[in-house]
Parts: C-alpha cells; sequence; structure tokens
C-alpha cells in the first residue's frame, strides 16, 4: 500500500523552493543555462548537507554556516518579492484598517527577508522529521 | 518617530520579534497555550485521528463471554492533554 504523508510532500516542496533561490543566484551570478542548474544543484546539495546534523542532531560550526550562507540565498531570492508586500491584499486590508501606512520600507523588508529565508532553509528538514 | 509609528511593516516587524521572544524566553509558558489551542482546535476537526476498530462479533460457542472493556482514544496525545477536561 502507498501511504502519501503530506509533511514529506511539504519538505520537498520547501526544498524545491530554496533551491530555487539557489539557482537564482547562480543564474545572476551569469550561469544562465543549464550549467546553472547544475551549480545551483550542487550548491544546494552540499548547503543541505552540511545544515542537516544542525538541524537533526547536533549544533556545529559547519552547521551553522552552511544555515547561514542558505538563510542569505533563500532571503536574496525572496527579496524582489518581499518589497511587493505593500501591494497585497493582505496589506492593504491590514493598512486601511488600522489607519497605517501600507509602504515597505528597507529594514524591515531586509528582516522580513531574512526571517522567511531562514524559515525556507530550515523548513525542509523539520517538516520531514516531523510525525 | 511619527513615520516610523505610522507605518503597518514596523508594527508586523515588532510583532513578529515579540512573539519570538515570547516563545523562545517563555517556552515553557507558550507551549502549553499551543497545545490548549491544539486541543480546542482537535475537538472541533478531529481529521488525524485514526478509527477505533470495530469489534467483530464472537462465533465460536466456545468463547467464553467476556466483557471488552476499551478506553476512548485520546483526542489529543501528549502530556498537556492530560489537565484539559474534554
Amino acid at each position: 500500500m502507498i501511504v502519501i504523508r503530506g509533511n514529506k510532500i511539504a519538505a520537498a516542496l520547501a526544498q524545491a523552493g530554496s533551491f530555487a533561490t539557489t539557482w537564482l543566484f547562480v543564474r545572476a551570478l551569469g550561469y544562465t543555462d543549464v550549467d546553472g542548474f547544475l551549480i545551483a544543484a550542487v550548491v544546494e546539495f552540499i548547503l543541505t548537507a552540511g545544515k542537516f546534523p544542525l538541524l537533526h542532531s547536533r549544533g556545529d560550526l559547519l552547521g551553522l554556516i552552511a544555515l547561514i550562507l542558505d538563510t542569505g540565498l533563500n532571503a536574496g531570492g525572496l527579496w524582489p518579492s518581499v518589497q511587493k508586500f505593500d501591494q497585497t491584499p493582505t496589506a492593504q486590508m491590514l493598512s486601511q484598517a488600522l489607519h497605517l501606512s501600507p509602504q515597505m520600507h528597507s529594514v524591515p523588508a531586509l528582516f522580513f527577508a531574512l526571517l522567511f529565508g531562514f524559515l525556507l532553509s530550515a523548513l525542509p528538514h523539520w517538516l520531514w522529521a516531523r510525525k | 518617530m511619527d513615520q516610523l509609528l505610522g507605518s503597518l511593516d514596523f508594527w508586523l516587524m515588532l510583532v513578529t520579534i515579540a512573539a519570538g521572544v515570547y516563545y523562545f524566553v517563555w517556552k515553557d509558558r507558550a507551549q502549553p497555550a499551543i497545545h490548549w489551542l491544539a486541543s480546542v482546535l482537535q475537538g472541533a476537526v478531529r481529521w488525524d485521528e485514526p478509527e477505533p476498530p470495530a469489534q467483530r462479533p464472537l462465533t465460536s460457542s466456545a468463547a467464553p463471554a467476556a466483557t471488552v472493556v476499551t478506553s476512548p482514544a485520546p483526542r489529543y496525545n501528549d502530556r498537556y492533554n492530560q489537565v484539559q477536561p474534554w
């Protein structure tokens, strides 16, 4: 019997998202063809292997470095989208209801890009291990 | 300062930081609250709880007519649920 586990699928999708941001980073360096895809896959595999012990069993310096690097790559990929948060219906709703300015400033945008970048880096591991 | 207090992104950032600090500093307080919320939600929507196995009637005449007492399955399988009345 085939058992489909939602957490595993969600973990795979989150990992795909993390890979996509890494690929965007590599493409911005000029590797826009298949070579960029392969370089991004290798980088993502190394970073995933590096942060695996930190998120599962023991904390070590290598895992911390890998997590910080992956968070930075993810945050960079999310940066253009985070800056457009003020155009979303959610931001419009909150700003109109609370009489606040919806404009997204640079420091909060950086904070949320790093936060979501970290979550995108850690969520595949957390979701995969979730019962 | 007024511009800062009047912007949505500042308040969202502040609430996120406050929630993170509350969770990590007062984790022993935050965890029961989260589990209590989960208990309430799962009491209304029990989507991940397996159904108890159906009892088949005894067919053998030699089988003793024992009274089977089964306890209801716990609604939420953790230690915090022990103190909840539901």
